[in-house]
């Protein structure tokens, strides 16, 4: 006899009791800190001073005027524009590649995906020199396709592309595993089946394969693109903001603008406005999910 | 298509992929075996020239190596200790479970990842300074056996929870 | 359900231990009565050294008191101290700098000096004092402890080789462009032309332009400043004397590797340079019209709310005294604020050959670098003349664009 009761909580008090140590956690280091945060974005908050004042919308007044914020954001969209697309489609195809059974594939894997454990500190700084004119290995191998090539990391035009491509090369093997497993529960009678029916591999592909894909191109991009919105380290390392302010990202600017300059109440308002952009394109992502995003099991 | 010559041609991409994807770290392994005074002309270099050992051998002497690699490898037992504690936990709430609320808790979840640390620095050390934490090592892994701010946590939580047949 | 259960006990237990075992970290050895204060300073490792023999020294001399150095690298220093004073834990003495003291010192970050030195036998006049980075509204909330300076390192190996005379006080700009000709050659470069304000602060110096001039009006933009910037930037383009930026790999300093035979660098850098194993020395910069280097200084301040305010402050005299100044002298970390000290063989000889003397020289005709007027754009965070400079030194527009947009930037900032 099942009660009204349990059947709106089917599997009892087991799942809040399993998500208390993260529900604990996420108010004590998530929403506190993050409350407090948002509070300072309408105050004059400094890192040198202990009490603040209210001063309602003056910071997000100052902000929307200021040029860095405005060249900070379109940096930033554009790095992630140009990131995301490239690193899933990447990743998708390294993937596709490694998903075949002889001996060694499992070395290419891991190939793939070293780059990914490395920090982003010592990725910035190895890029770097790569990078440097003339004597940079990048240059030089351009060079012997008699190509001549960029300054790079000191060209306004080409620091940004320089970023992306180290980014691209650092992240592909992560979303290459994701797409990897996801190939990996692709049911094999599928495949002998289109395989019995005469289907080219392009066919297979585009019919079979990609539909099962989808949940994972879906995640890809999207935590491509909220991980995209927060780059910061490897700009820091690799051009610290870039010619110009090239390869300044929102959260440098928050950063230079918080924690060198000490103006909180300003950075904690940037913040807050990356936050509510992040969160924009969530929720509009997410509703679009079911219009291509194919579930095994689902209709 | 002979599938012999396929299965070679497979093999030569990966390879060639895998020289692009090696080149770097190979280049970093070199410029550190490298004497600083040859680093001007060894930037671009694969392979290095000369080797020598001082570079390994003036940051060992000159960092407190041996201290910093004893907190590295406290701090990422624990932390992968609590980690896996408070996400396989969540994970298998989320994923295997049905509740009230359960659609809340992935969203909300999922808003966590946009929270960039930084917003969050000064107002947690205000928080670390209250518990007294602050000067030792608690603050890098106590949170993570609770929810804590990771660009990383969350995927993998996510990733578990998302809805299976 | 049960072996779940279980499994939790286990991670439990296993959290228990740890977080146990790490709570015994080593607890500093007090005995009973004595006064700990906490010191905060760069991490350098040449500072972390004569720290230690400061500390040494100084509790010896005064049993009772013991210092405890936090040392933080240079690039958090001040994210660290700005949540501390924001929570209420600073240092009891801490290193500052003129850009930071004008930062903290009016939010009442430190502790007011003036009573303590009147009582004292300091003299301020003895050191290299600078208001901007000491006094606040009237009263003296910090001491000098070091001074930052700048010369003109070169490398005699190099100049050996060329058979070219070492750089002297009498050089001219002229001087410096025909000697960096003849040490360009090949993979080589005579002199490092850098987009940093130490160097350009100082040749708009000698030029005797100024970014703002005795009225405070922008002046960066006016002829003498311009020729400055322009002499700089022809050095790479034009003379091709000078690597441009993104033709050597970043982070690594092109004296150090022996690939430019001069250089513009600190009297914070003897440390480091030592290390090098090719024969070098430092010259005054060359002169224009007058002579001109920048400089900063690095000082010392108490915190206001500090529980050991007479301890704190024992300490401070100790640092700042004759014995303090002569034992940092001694490492030669960087110029010694006492002037006396700086003159003195406790500097100078300091058991290297190098021309330290051109430091303290150089003191007479030196720029203070406007830290505290122009916080955000010395600092990078406002890219008023990061800009437009980074643009001249990448050859893209002409030094009398950059000064230009660099004035009306500057004048933006004045105007808010």
């Amino acid at each position: 006899m099942k009660s009204k009761l349990s059947q709106s909580f089917p599997d009892g008090a087991w799942p809040y009791l399993f998500l208390l140590p993260y529900l604990i956690g996420f108010s004590l280091f998530i929403i506190g800190p993050l409350t407090n945060a948002c509070i300072g974005s309408f105050t004059d908050w400094c890192l040198f001073r202990p009490e603040r004042t209210f001063i309602g919308a003056e910071n997000f007044v100052k902000l929307f005027q200021d040029e860095s914020f405005r060249i900070s954001t379109i940096n930033t969209i554009y790095y992630v524009v140009a990131l995301v697309p490239l690193q899933t489609t990447l990743a998708m195809l390294l993937a596709l590649l490694v998903n075949r059974t002889f001996r060694g594939v499992t070395f290419f894997r891991n190939v793939y995906f070293a780059p990914f454990v490395m920090s982003l500190a010592s990725i910035g700084m190895v890029w770097s020199w790569l990078y440097t004119t003339d004597i940079g290995l990048v240059n030089r191998v351009l060079s012997t396709f008699s190509i001549s090539p960029p300054v790079w990391l000191h060209d306004p035009k080409w620091a940004m592309p320089a970023v992306i491509i180290a980014s691209v090369w650092r992240n592909v093997g992560y979303y290459m595993v994701i797409f990897l497993a996801w190939l990996q529960n692709v049911p094999a009678e599928l495949i002998e089946a289109s395989q019995v029916d005469g289907a080219t591999a392009w066919h297979r592909f585009r019919h079979i394969i990609l539909p099962l894909l989808t949940p994972a191109i879906f995640f890809t991009i999207m935590i491509g693109v909220i991980l995209g919105f927060q780059v910061f380290d490897i700009t820091y390392i690799m051009t610290q903001g870039g010619p110009s302010q090239a390869t300044t990202t929102l959260l440098m600017f928050i950063y230079k603008k918080g924690l060198t300059s000490g103006n909180l109440g300003y950075a904690s308002a940037a913040s807050l406005v990356l936050l509510i952009m992040m969160l924009i394109f969530t929720i509009l992502y997410f509703m679009g999910q079911k219009k291509w995003v194919f579930y095994q099991g689902r209709n | 298509m002979n599938k012999q010559v396929q299965k070679y041609l497979w093999y030569f991409l990966m390879l060639i992929l895998t020289l692009i994807f090696i080149a770097p770290i190979l280049s970093s392994l070199t410029t550190a075996l490298t004497p600083s005074q040859d680093l001007f002309s060894s930037a671009g270099r694969l392979f290095p020239g000369k080797i020598t050992l001082d570079n390994f051998r003036s940051v060992w002497n000159e960092m407190p190596m041996k201290q910093w690699y004893m907190n590295s490898i406290i701090v990422a037992t624990l932390y992968t200790l609590g980690h896996l504690f408070h996400t396989s936990l969540a994970g298998y709430a989320l994923s295997c479970t049905n509740f009230p609320g359960r659609n809340i808790v992935l969203i909300v979840a999922v808003s966590t990842l946009m929270v960039p640390f930084h917003v969050v620095m000064v107002p947690m050390f205000t928080l670390m300074r209250d518990l007294g934490w602050i000067d030792k090592l608690y603050p890098l892994f106590i949170p993570s056996f609770f929810g804590e701010l990771t660009s990383d946590s969350n995927p993998k939580r996510v990733n578990n929870s998302f809805p299976v047949a | 359900m049960i072996r779940w259960g279980k499994r939790f006990l286990v991670l439990s237990l296993i959290l228990l231990i740890a977080v146990s075992l790490l709570g015994c970290e080593g607890n500093l050895e007090e005995k009973k009565g004595d006064v700990v204060i906490r010191w905060g300073i760069y991490a350098d490792p040449a500072r972390l050294e004569i720290a230690e023999k400061l500390v040494e020294v100084f509790e010896a001399e005064q049993p009772g008191i013991k210092v405890e150095v936090e040392a933080t690298p240079f690039a958090q220093y001040y994210e660290k101290l700005g949540s501390q004073i924001g929570a209420g834990t600073a240092y009891d003495i801490m290193m500052i700098s003129g850009a930071y003291f004008s930062m903290i010192a009016p939010e009442g970050g430190f502790l007011n000096l003036d009573g303590l030195i009147e009582e004292s036998n300091i003299n301020l006049d003895e050191y290299t004092t600078e208001d901007a980075n000491s006094k606040y509204n009237g009263g003296t909330y910090a001491l000098p402890w070091e001074l930052d300076i700048h010369g003109l390192f070169y490398n005699k190996d190099l100049f050996d080789k060329a058979g070219v005379p070492y750089p002297d006080e009498n050089w001219t700009w002229n001087d410096l462009l025909k000697t960096a000709k003849t040490l360009t050659k090949g993979k080589q470069w005579g002199f490092y032309s850098e987009n940093h304000y130490p160097s350009w602060i100082s040749f708009i110096g000698q030029a005797g332009g100024s970014i703002l001039d005795r009225h405070g009006n922008v002046a960066i933009n006016e002829s003498e400043a311009e020729s400055a910037i322009e002499f700089m930037v022809d050095l790479i383009y034009k003379h091709k004397v000078s690597p441009a930026p993104g033709q050597l790999p970043e982070g690594v300093n092109p004296f150090h590797t022996g690939t430019v035979a001069m250089s513009i660098d600190g009297s914070y850098s003897i440390p480091p340079t030592l290390e090098l194993d090719f024969d070098w020395d430092i010259a005054p910069l060359p002169k224009e019209r007058k002579r001109a280097v920048a400089y900063w200084t690095q000082g010392l301040a108490i915190y206001s709310r500090t529980e050991h305010p007479e301890e704190a402050w024992e300490f401070m005299e100790f640092l700042v005294s004759k014995k303090g100044q002569e034992l940092f002298a001694n490492t030669h970390m960087a110029t010694p604020s006492l002037i006396s000290v700086a003159q003195s063989e406790a500097y100078l000889a300091s058991g290297v050959d190098k021309n330290l003397k051109v430091f303290v020289d150089s003191y007479q005709y030196g720029e203070p670098v406007p830290f505290e007027r122009f916080f955000e754009i010395m600092r990078g965070t406002d890219a008023a003349i990061q800009d437009p400079f980074s643009q001249a030194w990448r050859g893209e527009i002409s030094a009398k664009a950059a000064v230009e947009i660099a004035a009306e930037n500057i004048k933006n900032v004045l105007e808010h």
